[in-house]
């Protein structure tokens, strides 16, 4: 049977103010809830198609549990850290900090001292081109004697 | 007027003998419900029959009450 809670509800015939009330109830969603902990939020009993919000009296928390508009819909659960906007900067910066410190900087070398390296390897690179450059004319002339 | 002392004081009897099944049976619960006062109050609010607003005032007592 499809059954409607709000137009079946022998209670608001009764209570002419029962409108006023419920529609009062459904404005009045700003104020926080204090709880002791997240389990006191999750069996908050909440309306259909109201949101509530919790604030944690033991912790710094904030939850809401909203319910769809039918009482068989589950209910949404959220929870979110407070953080004051001060300590989330120093948070973040120390966090910075400590990861550029867990880099080891010392296996690694300057500039300064990969300069010299370089500046020996090219002049490898240029003995040995020259090496090259002397083999071959030899090879030639060798070559060329041979074919007298 | 003897009529309506006499339901009273039926319905004062029914109260004393199993108060959880008189105001099961003044407020509609299902049986299925249960005893869990949350499932109580949660079914209170699917039916209409209590606003989001009572059930914060109730539960704000409760806690003043219980501390």
């Amino acid at each position: 049977m499809n059954y409607n809670p709000y137009f079946a509800n022998p209670y608001m015939a009764q209570n002419p103010n029962y409108g006023n009330q419920y529609q009062q109830a459904q404005s009045n969603q700003t104020s926080f809830i204090g709880v002791q902990n997240e389990q006191e939020a999750r069996t908050y009993p909440v309306a259909p198609g109201n949101s509530i919000t919790f604030r944690d009296e033991s912790q710094p928390y904030i939850y809401t549990k909203a319910m769809g508009y039918s009482p068989l819909d589950r209910p949404t659960f959220e929870k979110y850290r407070l953080v004051k906007e001060g300590e989330a900067n120093a948070t973040e910066s120390s966090e910075t900090a400590s990861k550029e410190k867990e880099i080891d900087l010392s296996i690694y070398a300057t500039k300064d001292e990969i300069k010299p390296i370089t500046e020996q390897i090219t002049a490898i690179l240029k003995d040995i081109s020259a090496l090259k450059e002397k083999t071959k004319k030899k090879v030639i002339r060798e070559v060329e004697v041979d074919d007298e | 007027m003897m009529n309506n002392v006499g339901s009273l004081m039926q319905m004062l009897s029914q109260m004393k003998q199993n108060p959880q099944k008189f105001l099961s049976q003044r407020f509609n619960i299902p049986e299925n419900i249960g005893n869990d006062p949350q499932n109580i109050l949660q079914h209170l609010l699917n039916s209409g029959q209590v606003s989001q607003s009572q059930i914060n005032s109730a539960m704000q007592a409760r806690k003043f009450f219980t501390k």
